[in-house]
């Protein structure tokens, strides 16, 4: 309990840091918003006015702390170019990004896991070689080629799915799912040679340990020993790259939607960076920001779980 | 070491490198066509003796487009790890080798940003600095300084306390001799490797970037967004996106396996 | 007889060719007894002591030679066959209590799990079995322990852990591989105590392996003397050490003069 709370304490801080960093990034941009908002044809008066009604005029820690008022209640200001609350713009688009992302972290889990355990079993230098190099080459693979590969192999030659006939949650949620599929495979794909790797090695150094000949001395089948003793011990170094991994999905989904055309954060984030319409870029990010911060006090949490070393001090 | 194993990782690697590097060397001197002149006659020409990669939608040779697109990938990977590597290094160095509170203050910063996904940090730099092939690299440069630091701070903290370094020290030679005549050939092969890493980051980085519209822009050609613009005529000239696609796959992988390669030869 | 050991031979496959560590020995037990291994490191001491349950590395193997235990041949048994007599009828404890227990599992679960895999399904009746053996091993606040996890614990009351662990179960043989070497002498003294205790109470026998003269001296009846994969020299603990009858035994105890002579005080003091 008392490890939770102090993982907590460390999230918060760590929140209001890159919080603040990401707050000051988007306020020292040339330009300022007030000037973007009016354009180019407004006078200096109705630039001071819209500044003084934006709170631009505070000095930047007064501004901070307003913004961040804002953010925690939901309020994360007003796009420009939508000319409507970047919150609203959000809601349609964060439950899509969140199935992408979960659905290519369930893949990842249900390919990586059983043939992480059997690689292991099957020990040889051959099959690490395989692997080494297998991963290397979907390592230099860029997500988005994959992506298009995939719509061209699966989409327009088998035609297993169409392209950018992409079905929105309200309209069939089978069909939504359906649809992502795709994406998901493009982003799971590359992650899961690692995720293999990472796993085999894991058990392999598992199994040299003293208390697995213990298990065995006590009588445990081989299945036994690795699902009663070994898995628990492996799974601890592969949960931080799991953690790594979700983070590394989100960022990638941002451009696997752009190749699906699945307009999810991603495609709303990319727009708004070209159209410099820095509320909107500036709630994604902090919204990704708090996601990977989430995901690490999650990772740690279950760390403590697993490992009563963290958990229990003596 | 072990018996003499043969280092195909290094061996491939270095092929595929240096294969891509002579490829896009060509590219800067000659190309069979002007990149930009279009021929209305050649649209969506399939590859041929003529046109080795075929045409895109505007009759334009793909192949020479991928020559200078790919010039365009490395330039922007190579200063990338040139400028962020060098800041990363010498910031390594300097707080691996003294410590003391600026070590633990940038370490702590570092270990906050090294959590977040490189392209989103790299993303997050553009909207503030805006596209473009220079900005492409110093937003990069900025994401990649943490993990170079890391690096070297790790590897210098560790020779810092070697008789090697403690005899130097007795002889007589200043730090920056130390760190930079004694230690730092001693690191050279980590640090070679990570850069090895980090160029096949930044091609990846520079592709994706491109590809989103945000990354290089016009006139400059760009493998990134050749595969945008190939992607709507994907049934029509699956070639326009084959090939540029390669050719980002043939930069990426030449340099991972010359780190894995690396790593290799310096005995880990 | 309980254990009968005839012309084992155990190799290490990765070398070219393989290198025999244990070359054609045969010893024998009888139910009860305390039966000492000494030897130095590469003896093929411990290699003998994990091949009797076939716990060797992979890298290494019996290459021929029979281990009967009740007129049984352990070493032809299958995988599956050898796993009901594991932990049932041969427990082991091992040199390191440091790491011999799963890090992550609680103590009571590592103790109980014995009675688990050979068929013991009441759950009440395991934990209180499990207390049992635990204050039994000489664990004070044998409850409070059950829910420990090993890191909570010192290495004694570990090794206390493992025997517990290794004779809830009433094996009628326990192989006991260095079980003193990783702990300080006190704590090592009262666990040779314990294992005394245990033989003589449940009439268990022991298979004790050790490089320490003194600390079989003190425990066995009986001791083999083994030296570059053969014994070198078998009898009663007594006669070997007062009249060694081969060279290497003679060298063995003069290595050790402290030893011999604190032995002999502590003799004339009994």
């Amino acid at each position: 309990m008392k490890y939770i709370v102090k993982k907590a304490g460390t999230l918060i801080i760590t929140l209001l840091i890159v919080s603040f960093l990401s707050f000051f990034a988007f306020s020292i941009i040339p330009g300022d918003a007030a000037r973007s908002k009016l354009g180019t044809e407004a006078t200096q008066e109705q630039i001071e006015a819209l500044q003084k009604e934006m709170g631009l005029d505070q000095p930047l820690p007064v501004q901070y702390g307003n913004w961040l008022k804002n953010f925690i209640t939901g309020d994360m200001g007003e796009s420009y170019s939508y000319s409507m609350p970047v919150s609203e713009l959000l809601r349609d688009r964060i439950p899509i990004t969140v199935a992408l992302t979960l659905m290519s972290f369930l893949l990842i889990l249900v390919i990586s896991i059983p043939l992480g355990i059997i690689t292991a079993q099957k020990e040889g230098s051959r099959l690490d070689r395989v692997l080494t190099i297998l991963n290397q080459i979907v390592m230099s693979v860029p997500g988005f080629f994959l992506g298009i590969l995939i719509t061209f192999v699966f989409g327009l030659v088998l035609k297993w799915f169409t392209p950018g006939a992409y079905v929105s949650i309200t309209e069939s949620f089978g069909r939504f799912l359906g649809y992502l599929i795709a994406p998901s495979v493009a982003i799971a794909l590359p992650r899961c040679a690692m995720g293999v790797k990472m796993l085999r090695n894991s058990v392999i150094a598992q199994m040299e340990k003293d208390y697995v000949r213990t298990a065995r001395a006590r009588g445990n089948s081989s299945r036994q020993v690795m699902y009663g003793h070994v898995l628990k011990n492996a799974l601890l170094p592969v949960l931080t790259f799991w953690g790594m991994t979700i983070a590394d999905i989100v960022a990638n989904s941002m451009i696997i939607e752009q190749v699906f055309t699945i307009p999810g954060m991603g495609s709303l984030l990319i727009t708004s960076i070209s159209n410099r319409d820095y509320p909107v870029v500036l709630g994604i990010i902090m919204l990704i920001a708090v996601l990977v911060i989430v995901i690490n006090f999650i990772v740690d949490i279950l760390y403590g779980k697993i490992d009563p070393r963290i958990r229990v001090r003596q | 070491m072990k018996k003499k194993e043969k280092n195909y990782s290094f061996m491939l690697g270095g092929l595929i490198a240096l294969f891509m590097l002579l490829f896009l060397l060509a590219g800067v001197f000659y190309t069979p066509y002007d990149p930009d002149a279009m021929n209305g006659s050649a649209k969506f020409a399939a590859p041929s003796l003529a046109h080795f990669f075929g045409c895109d939608h505007f009759g334009r040779d793909v192949f020479s487009r991928v020559l200078k697109g790919t010039g365009t990938t490395f330039f922007v990977a190579a200063s990338t790890i040139v400028l962020g590597g060098g800041i990363g290094i010498l910031a390594g160095a300097f707080t691996g080798y003294f410590g003391g509170w600026v070590d633990e203050v940038l370490m702590r910063f570092n270990d906050a940003v090294v959590s977040f996904p490189n392209l989103l940090l790299a993303l997050v730099f553009i909207s503030i600095l805006g596209p473009g092939k220079y900005n492409v690299i110093l937003a990069l440069a900025i994401v990649f300084i943490p993990s170079f630091a890391r690096i070297t701070r790790s590897e210098f903290l560790s020779h810092r306390e070697m008789d090697y370094v403690k005899s130097a020290r007795l002889m007589g030679a200043s730090h920056l001799r130390i760190m930079f005549v004694h230690i730092f050939p001693n690191v050279l092969p980590s640090v070679l490797s990570m850069a090895a890493i980090g160029f096949n980051n930044a091609v990846l980085a520079e592709a994706g970037m491109s590809y989103l519209g945000i990354g290089v822009q016009p006139p400059d050609a760009s493998l990134g967004r050749m595969l945008s613009e190939a992607q709507t005529y994907l049934m029509n000239a699956p070639w326009c996106a084959v090939f540029p696609g390669l050719a980002v796959i043939g930069l990426a992988l030449g340099f991972s396996l010359l780190s894995d390669g690396l790593l290799k030869k310096g005995g880990r | 007889m309980l254990l009968e050991v005839k012309d084992l031979n155990i190799e290490f496959y990765d070398t070219q060719p393989p290198q025999k560590v244990v070359k054609g020995i045969s010893f024998s037990m009888e139910p009860g007894e305390i039966l000492g291994i000494v030897g130095e490191s590469g003896s093929g001491k411990t290699q003998t002591a994990l091949s009797i349950l076939q716990l060797l590395k992979s890298n290494s193997g019996i290459s021929s030679g029979e281990i009967l235990f009740k007129g049984k041949n352990l070493a032809g048994l299958s995988a599956r066959q050898l796993q009901t007599i594991r932990g049932k009828e041969i427990s082991m404890i091992f040199q390191e209590p440091m790491t011999s227990l799963n890090p992550v599992l609680t103590i009571g679960r590592q103790v109980e799990e014995a009675l688990k895999i050979h068929g013991e399904t009441d759950r009440e009746k395991r934990r209180s079995l499990a207390l049992e053996a635990l204050s039994e091993a000489g664990l004070g606040d044998p409850e409070g322990i059950y829910g420990k996890y090993p890191h909570q614990l010192s290495g004694g009351m570990r090794q206390r852990v493992m025997i517990a662990a290794a004779l809830i179960t009433e094996p009628e043989l326990l192989i006991a591989d260095e079980p003193t070497t990783a702990l300080d002498v006190t704590v090592q003294a009262q666990i040779l105590e314990l294992l005394k205790e245990i033989n003589r109470r449940h009439k268990t026998a022991v298979l004790f392996i050790s490089h320490d003269l003194a600390v079989i001296r003190r425990l066995c009846g009986r001791v083999l003397v083994m030296n570059q994969g053969i014994i070198e020299e078998e009898g009663e603990v007594s006669r070997v050490f007062e009249h060694p009858q081969q060279e290497y035994t003679r060298k063995l105890l003069a290595a050790i003069p402290d030893r011999r002579t604190s032995l002999r005080k502590r003799r004339r003091v009994d």
